[in-house]
């Protein structure tokens, strides 16, 4: 008993002593000035915080800076988390440096092949305001998670659950966010989806909460990202016609005339609380329940817990049914799991043996000509990816798709891949005669993704309710496009690059989704809209569009305000108000 | 119609547009019809509501199936300024468009009845062998921009232009033709061939089959392989892992059974292809062999050699293949993955490190 009692004081000594160290964290992304430096928070879950990124297209970024405190003047080791993101037998693309007070210190960083702290030097501060700046090197995607200083030259740890607990220590974060907000509904993502059931849902009454880790809203059809919004309106005309874009070319700058649109109209409604720049990263649940969802500011670090009785995953990925247990789907089904084979296409379409090729994420990206002749940096990490090919710009089929990564756990490595594609495309079609004063013009840097995890509900959506029209008594979706599912180009030729695709398209004529796809079969207080909607893989083909997927969202808005007048669960509206909820569905029109 | 054709054994490809008295081929047709055996297959529909077409399969004299055909005898528009189109059309085994035949004077024709150049008929057997056209998205009522008008020269009418995006999907002036005969020949009867070629293909043929250099006939003969048959074809298999398509390798590695992969020769067998698959069917590989309950030597060097060559994932991988047959790491293999850790041209140097580490 007594060793045991000095073994457990040993311990909370050596903690003690522990977060006795000194030192200062800057989270990059809450750099006061950006300057050219864009915030990426895509793949939190994956490396731990939201980072800068130098998104210069070959052209080194403006600074960003900051002022840092300091409380005593001295020598200071800093370090930089970071990562080398097309590490090989080249010079790193992404090399920045840190200047403190005009003073470049002695490394380069943007030299380690995974996220992890890079000694950046030592240097002198004073005490009180210090500027900090983060300077470009090369133009390709640096980035730059987070800086510490210290006297101590100890580098924070690496290993990503320590850095996590490390991080919230050094932080003084507690486990519950400080700041609680209650709503009658709150919706995560603000795509089409989320935004429509924002808004169908504030129609009718209720006080929403539309959560979005981005500063513009619309998803893929936003101009970040440039897709254009397609399928047909339904029974949402009205709604949808608030938020859809017009037929530009994928990736054209028109998409920001649809931007404003969208942001004015759903602005519009007093009901619908906006928080942009929130990404939600857990949920609570007592039993079957969602009892709330924390978020935290992509760049300011705040979290905040958002309370309701119900919540619509509008996330793409399924996150918050993913973190309250709700089962899911991710892959391609074997064509026997709901006998989805079209002959056609055989082993492209449905396999015979299940698998992860789901379809891909797409950057877009165009060139323009400029006035006078521009020189492309060399890419000579690019150039592997990019195996030859030549283009001036991106559209749909840039798509990568293979077993080898998945959607979620390998998204940071899928853009990636994506950029070496783009660059290295870029630099091979500027050594054709004539393309001499060709210059990127613009590209995303955020996935532009059409399949993730699909959440399970009281109904699975396949192919077979396409291919036979099969109409429900809760027919609440519906479409006429084709079911469009893709494959890689390469499975026919390996010689072709791994970044290119081709769609299969079957006519299947009207089909209908019916609402019991639109909620969790185990989370009870919990609706989906959007890819991650109950689907198979095929299944989602057709109604992965962005029109389809608004009209998802609009309708269980609109089920929710039910759910709340009746004090009942999603199940329950088919169950026992069905007529009522299309009651409602028809008269919104 | 059939009589029309010139027929021999077996498919041959014609490089060049054949024109011959007055006809025309073009593609892997089937010549001298004496040599071969015609017998109904199945109806069809074609692409007009109620229209239906007879596919025939064609037979050497042997029963082996050689491919199929359907004389096809259709409109392609709805006003008189569409001529009928008269073809015979061909599919080889798998369902896979092979080539078109128009007999001796009869020719395809263009707006004002103009008939098709030679151009017009290369380009077209080019777009009838893309069965992803854009086409394939397309309703017949897309075809035309109804804000472009073009005057006929021949008939006191105005018809619509093609619409711009479809225009390198079509013969230029042809449209609807190029619209009908594409949906003809990547319609339904892929998939219905295709079942049909799977009732009717004698054993003997599907092990022919399995060497074809023809990819899809080769997936074919592949599909129709039973798991309990994989040990007895296990060369062809090999040869189909160095030799073959992604698609079709990536389908063997998927469907070899757990027993196959418990094998240690099959085993060792299928890691020394590991140089000549692709990406996606490496990832394959490495995942069932991370799943067997022992790993051989020579698998182990076998992929050990290909260490470098390795995406991320596919490292960790090998790592969980690794402790299949180590529980301790060796210390020459562990001196041997730490000179590999700090090779200056290593992507993955810091990952490797940690992989060691957590050994």
């Amino acid at each position: 008993m007594h060793k045991n009692l000095l073994y457990i004081f040993s311990i909370l000594l050596l903690l003690s002593s522990c977060s006795s160290s000194e030192g200062t964290l800057i989270e990059a992304e809450s750099f006061k000035n950006k300057g050219g430096w864009v915030v990426d928070p895509q793949f939190v879950e994956q490396m731990g915080s939201p980072y800068l990124m130098a998104h210069g297209m070959g052209i080194p970024v403006d600074d960003a800076s900051t002022d840092i405190t300091i409380d005593k003047s001295g020598s200071y080791h800093v370090y930089a988390r970071t990562i080398n993101w097309a590490p090989g037998s080249w010079e790193a693309p992404g090399q920045f440096n840190i200047h403190i007070n005009g003073e470049s210190l002695s490394e380069n960083l943007g030299l380690n092949d995974n996220w992890g702290w890079e000694y950046a030097g030592l240097i002198d501060l004073k005490q009180g305001k210090n500027e900090l700046k983060l300077i470009d090197l090369k133009g390709f995607n640096g980035r730059c998670d987070a800086i510490w200083i210290s006297q101590n030259n100890v580098a924070p740890p690496s290993e990503l659950s320590e850095l996590k607990k490390w991080r919230k220590k050094i932080n003084s974060e507690k486990e519950t966010p400080a700041i609680s907000k209650s709503y009658d509904l709150v919706v995560i993502g603000g795509g089409i989806a989320g935004c429509a059931a924002a808004i169908s849902a504030a129609e009718h009454g209720m006080n929403v909460a539309l959560v979005h880790d981005r500063p513009l809203l619309g998803g893929n059809a936003s101009s970040e990202i440039r897709v254009h919004t397609l399928g047909i309106y339904g029974k949402f005309e009205r709604i949808l016609k608030k938020l859809d874009t017009k037929h530009y070319p994928n990736g054209s700058p028109d998409a920001s005339m649809d931007q404003d649109k969208r942001e004015k109209n759903v602005r519009s409604y007093d009901k619908i609380d906006l928080f942009l720049n929130w990404r939600a990263y857990t949920s609570n649940t007592k039993g079957d329940r969602i009892t709330s969802v924390d978020a935290r500011h992509t760049s300011e670090g705040k979290t905040m817990r958002f309370e309701a009785p119900h919540f619509i995953d509008c996330t793409g990925d399924g996150w918050i049914g993913y973190w309250s247990g709700a089962e899911y789907f991710y892959g391609r089904e074997s064509v026997d799991t709901y006998d989805e084979g079209w002959d056609k296409f055989g082993e492209v379409w449905s396999p015979s043996v299940g698998d992860d090729a789901v379809m891909g994420a797409s950057v877009l990206w165009r060139t323009f000509t400029n006035e006078a002749e521009y020189t492309f940096p060399e890419v000579p990490w690019a150039m592997d990816v990019a195996n030859g090919y030549a283009a001036k710009k991106g559209t749909w089929n840039w798509e990568f798709i293979t077993v080898d990564h998945h959607q979620i756990d390998d998204g940071e490595a899928i853009r990636d891949h994506m950029l070496k594609a783009i660059f290295g495309s870029f630099s091979n079609v500027k050594q054709q005669e004539g393309n001499e004063n060709l210059k990127l013009e613009w590209m995303s840097y955020l996935l532009g993704k059409r399949e993730s995890r699909r959440l399970v509900g009281d109904h699975i959506y396949t192919f077979n309710d396409a291919r036979e029209n099969r109409e429900f008594p809760d027919s609440v979706v519906v479409e006429v496009r084709e079911v469009d599912v893709h494959y890689p180009q390469n499975v026919y030729n390996d010689d072709i690059p791994d970044f290119l695709t081709d769609a299969m398209f079957y006519h299947a004529g009207r089909y209908y989704i019916p609402y019991r796809s639109l909620y969790s079969k185990d989370i009870s207080n919990l609706f989906m809209a959007g890819r991650c909607f109950s689907c198979s893989h095929i299944g989602l083909g057709g109604p992965r569009v962005m029109l389809t997927t608004g009209q998802m969202g609009a309708a269980v808005g609109i089920a929710a305000s039910l759910c709340k007048k009746h004090n009942v669960n999603p199940r329950d509206i088919y169950n026992d108000h069905l007529d009522e909820y299309w009651d409602l569905i028809l008269a919104q029109e | 119609m059939r009589a029309l054709l010139i027929l021999i054994i077996p498919f041959l490809p014609l490089a060049a547009l054949g024109q011959g008295a007055n006809s025309w081929q073009l593609g892997n047709l089937p010549v001298n019809h004496s040599q071969l055996i015609e017998k109904k297959a199945f109806d069809f529909n074609g692409v007009f509501p109620g229209q239906v077409f007879e596919a025939i399969s064609l037979s050497d004299l042997n029963g082996n199936l050689i491919g199929y055909i359907a004389n096809i005898v259709s409109p392609v528009c709805d006003d008189t300024l569409c001529q009928i189109i008269e073809c015979a059309l061909f599919w080889d085994i798998s369902g896979r468009y092979s080539g078109f035949s128009i007999s001796s004077g009869k020719s395809l024709t263009k707006i004002d009845h103009i008939k098709f150049t030679s151009e017009d008929y290369q380009k077209l057997h080019f777009l009838l062998q893309d069965q992803h056209s854009v086409l394939s998205m397309k309703r017949k009522e897309e075809l035309i921009d109804p804000t472009r008008k073009i005057k006929s020269e021949k008939l006191d009418a105005l018809t619509g232009a093609t619409a711009l995006e479809l225009k390198d999907a079509v013969v230029q002036g042809a449209s609807y033709s190029s619209y009908t005969l594409w949906y003809l020949v990547n319609g339904e009867i892929n998939q219905r061939i295709n079942t049909y070629t799977k009732k009717n293909l004698s054993k003997e043929q599907r092990d022919n089959l399995l060497l074809s250099k023809k990819p899809q006939e080769q997936l074919l003969a592949l599909q129709l392989l039973t798991k309990n048959e994989h040990q007895d074809y296990i060369k062809e298999i090999l040869d189909i892992l160095k030799e073959s398509i992604p698609l079709n390798k990536q389908y063997i590695l998927k469907a070899l059974s757990e027993s196959f992969w418990e094998n240690m020769n099959n085993q060792e067998l299928i890691c020394q292809t590991f140089p000549d698959l692709d990406k996606s069917s490496k990832s394959i590989l490495l995942g069932k062999i991370k799943e067997v309950k022992k790993v051989s030597d020579k698998t182990m060097n076998a992929l050990l050699n290909e260490l470098p060559n390795l995406s991320l994932n596919q490292l960790e991988d090998f790592f969980k293949i690794l402790k299949i047959k180590y529980r301790k790491l060796p210390k020459n293999l562990t001196a041997e993955l730490r000179l590999m850790s700090e090779s200056k041209n290593y992507p993955y140097k810091s990952s490797l490190r940690k992989l060691i580490l957590d050994y």
